[in-house]
């Protein structure tokens, strides 16, 4: 054995040797150096700190050896596979060949040799880490996170490369060949498969979710050990494989039995790991799927409402126990009654009054039998005994395996998600966990009826460990045995329990305590915010003001908590609700230091404000604090960026789940419907009427989210929406739609700040109770007598929309005797079969409610009328925005300039335009001498077949796209002519043009071509409608001579025309020229050649000339 | 002492490189003589346990072959045939690499044994040189103290003399004469006749994998006693000669030529017998004992 070893040493070493020696490796080791010294430099040391970084020590070296690993993967198969290929190229290796060592001897110090210098290099990698971070004065090294990454990341891989390329080159014999095929391995694994079947095929745990808590550690600890296995047991597969394949004659016959033997041991440990890390993914599916079917089975099983809860709960290390008692009141009459509970939690006894209950458990199910028929309406007390640990898998049954899978990542750093927490110094619970019995079941996917949660009075008991404080609603008090008692002063839905080191900040303002719970030893902000701490409390208070004001709802609580909890905390979106589990009634989780928010590296963005700003310190601070608020009034959460294709990109935003609104909303109010789960979420959205979305959003897509749930719901129902997986970033838009075609009759009738007060004082009615939504329809079409509750029947199909023909606004300045009045006119005709509702605004009122009819209005538009709508103004009126809601038209939502044509009259005002009136009928205002061709035009527009493009451009771009418009880039157009909106072009009911990127070649590659059918011969003017791009508006092709090359082919004549593309070209109709034209068709084609960097096609149009 | 019974080898195309080869190589300098592609080569590698023989066995110093080979390999010494190219090895380093991986594991010794043999291979102030940098005698050398650094008690030497000048011949030919005296074997393989005469005092002499003469140079040297003979010949006459006759040298004396042949008898030519030497030997044997020659 010593000999073995002995002789491993020495081959290692000399190995190691010539790979120091080797160029490939120093460049290779130069390189890694540069970069990381440089990389932690900027993250730690720079004014442009990474948060994520400082935040969490341990992302440090995760980072560091993650670069590393991928640069290292590559190079080791190049540098294992060279020892096979030297061996056979030298005549001297023979000499070594003739001692007495093993093949295995030879082979592993061959493999530990090369093993060897990388392990140098990340000892390398480490070492410039540490010093960085002990440089730095804002964080802390992490010492134990260098030691597993170095085990989890580095070994494995490194193991498995080698002893691949190893294997593959005694196999293949053939080095070039080798370096192909594991290329191609790693840029497939890497590109291609990256994070699918569950991260098994990600050797060098790129998309692993590896990050540490401070708090909790690795909470995913076996499947991080499994998986790593599965490559580390892989690799040594191939390395012993390798020993009898190797070339050499074994010193005894029999001398690769041995190795062929362990080949197989750790081939059977990989695959079994392999197998446990594949079957433990699966397993969740198949578990969450058993629970929803036992919900269903159970979901119309008699419940009780829970009136009052006392719950006591002790914790342990990894676990806890708990005593819950329970009031409450049978809602239907039974002797047995359906509880839920996490099912990973053990039940010790069930009692009611002193007697011991029979109960029967069914995973989470427990059907409690009284031993007698409690009528319905009866009220009884029972208490539970229960503990453990909390089985994660049984949260968020109702959302979709695709999207539990999805990694949750920001830059390398990849993160595991979880729901609740139990380790020796902590733990989270929260309702979505089911820590305590509830009545009914929860998520079932074949009636709603689970859903109705009640609220129930709670008072709370915690003992924790030693050392650690509880916290929870209500105001937390310690009694004299340890123990922290809690009972908030509100009923609520469900209560949650966080127990950790905590510390705390607190301010009392405006009777609203203020506090920031955090981890000892996180107090990152106090110092950094120590010039502004007495306004804090202000910049809280003006934030939760401005939130009250914009949606006109108060905030319920006494407290406001904002709580440290560990980064792995995920949340999701439920259909129902916007309330993610981060928001708890008077709380707010926030994951560790905020990692994920770079803002929270106070410290350089207090100095990086002063110098953008050139403001002082405190202003400069203020901006900060209000910057990082603001997360709580955004709706949007993070934006996921996307392209689809060359040239065309696409944004979707998710929901924030730091929005505030349910404090405000969901904690207080529960508005259900036995028929559409999504009931409450749908007066959320009508509440925070957002239906606009981002305008910069739209500008990148091509297409606002709101335009593609009208799409969306003029083809398929509501219902197949809300089941649909690929629609869920969509949802809030679908919902909000439903929400404003819902309740657009009744604010009709009554106005919409009127429709909406009284929406409001129902709900204020209802505060803390549950309310139906059929009955507050009821209720509000009662009191605007419309019909809203049998619209509801609407949402069960899809819906029709309507197009509409928005004239524009016409400003007519009238001196009424000495008084000056502002007339705005302006027409909108509903051309299609169906009504149809559109929304004026005056001016930016987005988010904002205004009950002047004249600047905020709904008017409804009836099949096949047009209607013009005029306003007396006493100054010049704002810009008009026309939103179309659920209509046809692209874009949905229209701005019209009052500036560009304003006529001046001195005269009396004439009784209609007294007031705000709607005359219908108004005859479409078509001008009969004009004649103009749109993209649109499918039979009179034609675009250029496809050029010739190369097989990589033409795969990269082969992409299908649910929607016609997309949106594209101007620094980087689409090489295909691409369909896209905007206000901007010209369109009857869908504004769009096609965009191609333009080329130096003489006639361009492709054109687009408006066929203009000719009325009678006569003099007609060209025209082309231009729209200036911002790349055009702004100059920032920097090029004054680009023009739009056209071609106008009438009779037998053939003539160039051109357009000037500048910033000063106006926008709209601009003249290409005056032509006599005879035939009956004119046909102009432009061209895609052009000094900009694309080329639009919109339209074109024929005036005749008088 | 080695002894090859019925040994084959058939290469994976067919090649018979080895036929039914019998052997008893006893201590001292043992040479192997032949021609290229005899299967001296194919013999030594797999007398160093490089190569399987296809049949028949190898016994060396009472160690199995093909079972006992780490023990075989413990004492052995091999300088290969090729020994050129180098992986990127200081002189000493490549020294102290073979000296560790054969078993000389104390640094100190090992130190010792580096230097002696750096110093008596005449290598000692090139230690620091990169191997590769060496000349071809120097490289050469090293290959033969490689060999030696561990004492081995057999010691096979694949032609180490070709491309070397006279100078390193007679060197290297002392070095492994003085290491002989160490009851050790050493084969020598060789095409360079002189390697042999002047150094082994048994041989071989192999043809067409098979082993055609096995004994002393001198027993050799009997077999072409009277079988060499001097002919003075016209220029004209030189083609018939060799036409006739294998020609070993031709030398010009004057108008008329001097030419040395090997034959059983000459026919119709004036010629005097003549002392032969291990080459003419070695060329009797090839062309007329073994019957390669032919007059066609």
């Amino acid at each position: 054995m010593i000999s073995f070893i002995r002789h491993i040493r020495y081959v290692s070493k000399f190995e190691s040797k010539l790979l120091l020696r080797g160029w490939f490796f120093r460049i290779f080791a130069i390189l890694v150096i540069l970069i990381l010294v440089t990389l932690n430099i900027q993250m730690l040391l720079s004014d442009n700190n990474f948060w994520a970084v400082i935040a969490l020590p341990s992302n440090i070296p995760y980072f560091n050896l993650l670069l590393l690993n991928t640069g290292q993967a590559v190079v080791a198969i190049f540098l294992a596979s060279d020892f096979l290929k030297r061996d056979k190229k030298l005549d001297t290796s023979e000499v070594f060949y003739v001692r007495p060592l093993s093949n295995a001897e030879y082979v592993f110090g061959k493999i530990l040799g090369n093993l060897r210098v990388f392990l140098i290099l990340n000892l390398i990698a480490m070492a410039i880490s540490i010093i960085f971070t002990l440089a730095s004065p804002d964080t802390s090294v992490d010492w134990s996170s260098y030691l597993v990454y170095f085990f989890v990341i580095s070994i494995p891989t490194l193991v498995y490369i080698i002893g691949l390329s190893i294997f593959l080159m005694l196999v293949l014999r053939n080095q070039a060949l080798t370096f192909i095929l594991l290329l191609g391995y790693i840029g497939v694994t890497l590109f291609y498969v990256s994070d699918k079947f569950y991260y098994l095929f990600d050797y060098m745990a790129y998309y692993l979710p590896l990050m540490k808590s401070t708090i909790v550690g690795f909470p995913n600890w076996d499947t991080i050990i499994t998986h790593r296995a599965i490559y580390f047991f892989a690799g040594l597969t191939c390395i012993f494989i390798t020993i009898p394949l190797f070339g050499r004659l074994p010193n005894s016959s029999r001398g690769s039995y041995p190795w062929i033997a362990l080949s197989i041991c750790t081939l059977i440990i990989c695959v079994g790991a392999g197998y446990k890390h594949v079957s433990g993914i699966l397993w969740q599916s198949e578990i969450r799927l058993a629970y929803t079917q036992i919900n269903n089975q159970y979901v119309h099983t008699p419940k009780m409402l829970i009136d009052k809860y006392d719950i006591s709960v002790t914790q342990h290390p990894q676990i806890f126990t708990s005593s819950t008692k329970m009031t409450g009141l049978a809602l239907a009459t039974s002797s047995v009654f359906t509880f839920c509970l996490n099912p990973g939690l053990e039940i010790t006894e069930i009692k009611s009054e002193d007697k011991v209950l029979i109960y029967n458990r069914e995973k989470q199910i427990i059907l409690i039998d009284f031993g007698r028929e409690i009528a319905k309406g009866d009220t009884v007390s029972l208490s539970v005994n229960y503990g453990g640990r909390l089985d994660n898998s049984f949260c968020y049954l109702d959302i979709p395996k695709e999207e539990l899978e999805k990694h949750y990542s920001m830059f390398l750093f990849n993160s595991d998600k979880q729901y609740s927490f139990q380790t020796d110094n902590y733990a989270l619970l929260t309702p979505e966990t089911y820590w305590y019995p509830r009545p009914g079941t929860s998520y079932s996917d074949k009636s709603p009826d689970w859903q109705q949660t009640y609220f129930s009075r709670f008072t709370l008991n915690v003992i924790p460990l030693s050392g650690l404080i509880p916290l929870s609603q209500g105001e937390g008090t310690e009694n004299e045995d340890g123990s922290y008692s809690f009972a908030p002063e509100y009923p609520a839905q469900a209560i949650s329990l966080i127990i950790g080191n905590y510390k705390h900040k607190s301010t009392l303002k405006d009777s609203v305590l203020y506090s920031i719970k955090y981890i000892d030893g996180h107090d990152f902000f106090s110092a950094p915010l120590d010039s502004i701490s007495d306004t804090i409390p202000a910049l809280a208070r003006n934030l939760k003001e401005d939130i009250e004001r914009t949606y006109k709802l108060d905030y319920p609580f006494k407290r406001f908590s904002i709580i440290e909890v560990p980064a792995q905390f995920y949340s999701y979106p439920h259909a129902w609700s916007q309330a993610q589990e981060v928001l708890q009634p008077e709380m707010v989780f926030f994951t560790e230091k905020g990692w994920d928010n770079n803002q929270l590296c106070i410290k350089n963005y207090i100095e990086n404000y002063k110098r953008w700003m050139q403001i002082g310190h405190e202003e400069a601070s203020i901006r900060l604090v209000n910057n990082i608020l603001s997360i709580f009034a955004r709706t949007e959460g993070n934006f996921n960026f996307s392209s689809s294709g060359r040239g065309t990109y696409n944004i979707t935003s998710q929901a924030n789940p730091y929005f505030i609104f349910p404090q405000l909303f969901n904690f207080r109010y529960n508005i259900y419907s036995p028929d559409w789960a999504v009931a409450n979420r749908v007066v959320e959205l009508y509440l925070q009427n957002n239906l606009a979305g981002n305008e910069w959003e739209r500008e990148v897509n091509g297409i606002s989210s709101s335009e593609k749930a009208s799409l969306l719901l003029e083809k398929n129902t509501f219902k197949d929406l809300l089941s649909d997986v690929e629609q869920r970033n969509l949802m809030n838009s679908i919902a909000g739609l439903k929400a404003a075609q819902l309740f657009a009759p009744a604010e009709l009738k009554m106005g919409v700040g009127v429709f909406r007060d009284f929406l409001y004082r129902i709900l204020k009615d209802n505060t803390f109770r549950n309310v139906k939504l059929e009955s507050i329809l009821d209720t509000m079409g009662k009191i605007s007598e419309t019909d809203i509750l049998s619209n509801l029947a609407t949402w069960n199909n899809p819906v029709p929309l309507p197009v509409y023909d928005i004239g524009e606004p016409e400003v007519i300045h009238v001196n009424d005797r000495g008084v000056d009045f502002f007339v705005l006119n302006v027409v909108i005709s509903n051309n299609s079969d169906y009504d149809g509702i559109v929304q004026i605004n005056l001016g930016d009122t987005r988010g904002q409610q205004d009950d002047d009819l004249r600047t905020n209005r709904k008017v409804l538009i009836p099949a096949h009328k047009s209607k013009q709508l005029t306003s007396i103004w006493d100054n010049e009126p704002d810009d008009l925005t026309v939103n179309t809601m659920i209509s046809g038209n692209l874009p949905s939502i229209i701005r019209l300039s009052t500036k560009t044509s304003i006529k001046n009259e001195t005269r009396k005002l004439t009784e209609q335009e007294r007031d705000y009136i709607l005359p219908e009928n108004i005859s479409d205002n078509v001008r009969s001498d004009e004649v103009i061709v749109d993209n649109e035009d499918t039979t009179l527009f034609i675009l250029s077949k496809e050029a010739n493009i190369g097989l990589l451009p033409k795969w990269m771009d082969n992409t299908k796209t649910q929607f016609k418009y997309s949106g594209f880039g101007w620094w980087r157009p689409p090489i295909r002519w691409t369909a896209t909106t905007n206000a901007g072009y010209y369109g009857k009911y869908i504004r769009s043009a096609y965009v191609v990127k333009s080329v130096s070649t003489r006639g361009g590659t492709q054109t687009a071509t408006w066929n203009i059918p000719v009325p009678v011969p006569a003099y007609y003017e060209l025209y082309y409608h231009v729209f200036k791009d911002n790349s055009v508006r702004y100059n920032w092709n920097r090029n004054n001579n680009a023009e739009y090359k056209f071609k106008v082919a009438y009779g037998k004549d053939v003539e160039d025309a051109y357009i000037r593309m500048t910033n000063s070209t106006n926008d709209g109709w601009e003249q290409l020229g005056v032509y006599y034209f005879e035939s009956d068709t004119v046909s102009v084609t432009l061209s895609n050649e052009c000094k900009l960097n694309s080329v639009t096609a919109d339209a074109v149009k024929i005036v005749r000339r008088r | 002492m080695i002894t090859i019974k019925g040994l084959n080898k058939v290469y994976s195309n067919g090649n018979h490189a080895l036929k039914d080869i019998n052997l008893e190589i006893p201590a001292g300098m043992f040479g192997l003589l032949g021609p290229n592609g005899a299967g001296k080569s194919t013999l030594m590698r797999i007398l160093v346990a490089l190569l399987e023989p296809s049949s028949g066995e190898v016994n060396i110093f009472g160690y199995d072959l093909r079972k006992k080979r780490k023990e075989i390999r413990s004492i052995l010494g091999y300088l290969p045939q090729d020994f050129r190219f180098f992986a990127k090895y200081k002189t000493y380093e490549f020294l102290d690499y073979a000296a560790r991986l054969s078993g000389i594991n104390s640094a100190k010794k090992r130190k010792q044994a580096v230097d002696t043999m750096l110093d008596s291979v005449g290598l000692f102030d090139v230690r620091e040189r990169y191997a590769n940098k060496l000349s071809g005698g120097m490289k050469r050398r090293l290959g033969i103290a490689q060999a030696l650094i561990h004492n081995p008690k057999v010691i096979i030497v694949d032609e180490p003399t070709s491309g070397l000048d006279p100078e390193e011949r007679i060197r290297f030919r002392n070095l492994l004469s003085e290491v002989s005296g160490n009851d050790v074997i050493i084969i020598l393989s060789t095409h360079i006749v002189g390697d042999i005469s002047s150094t082994c005092k048994r041989m071989a002499l192999m043809n067409n994998g098979k082993i055609s003469f096995n004994g002393s140079p001198q027993e050799m040297l009997k077999h072409a006693e009277g079988k060499v003979w001097r002919i003075k010949v016209q220029g004209d006459e030189l083609q018939q000669i060799s036409n006739l006759y294998p020609v070993i040298s031709t030398i010009p004396s004057g108008a008329i030529w001097e030419v040395q042949v090997v034959a059983d008898e000459i026919k119709d030519y004036e010629a005097e017998p003549y002392t032969p030497n291990l080459e003419h030997a070695y060329v009797y044997y090839m062309e007329n004992k073994l019957n390669l020659w032919t007059n066609d």
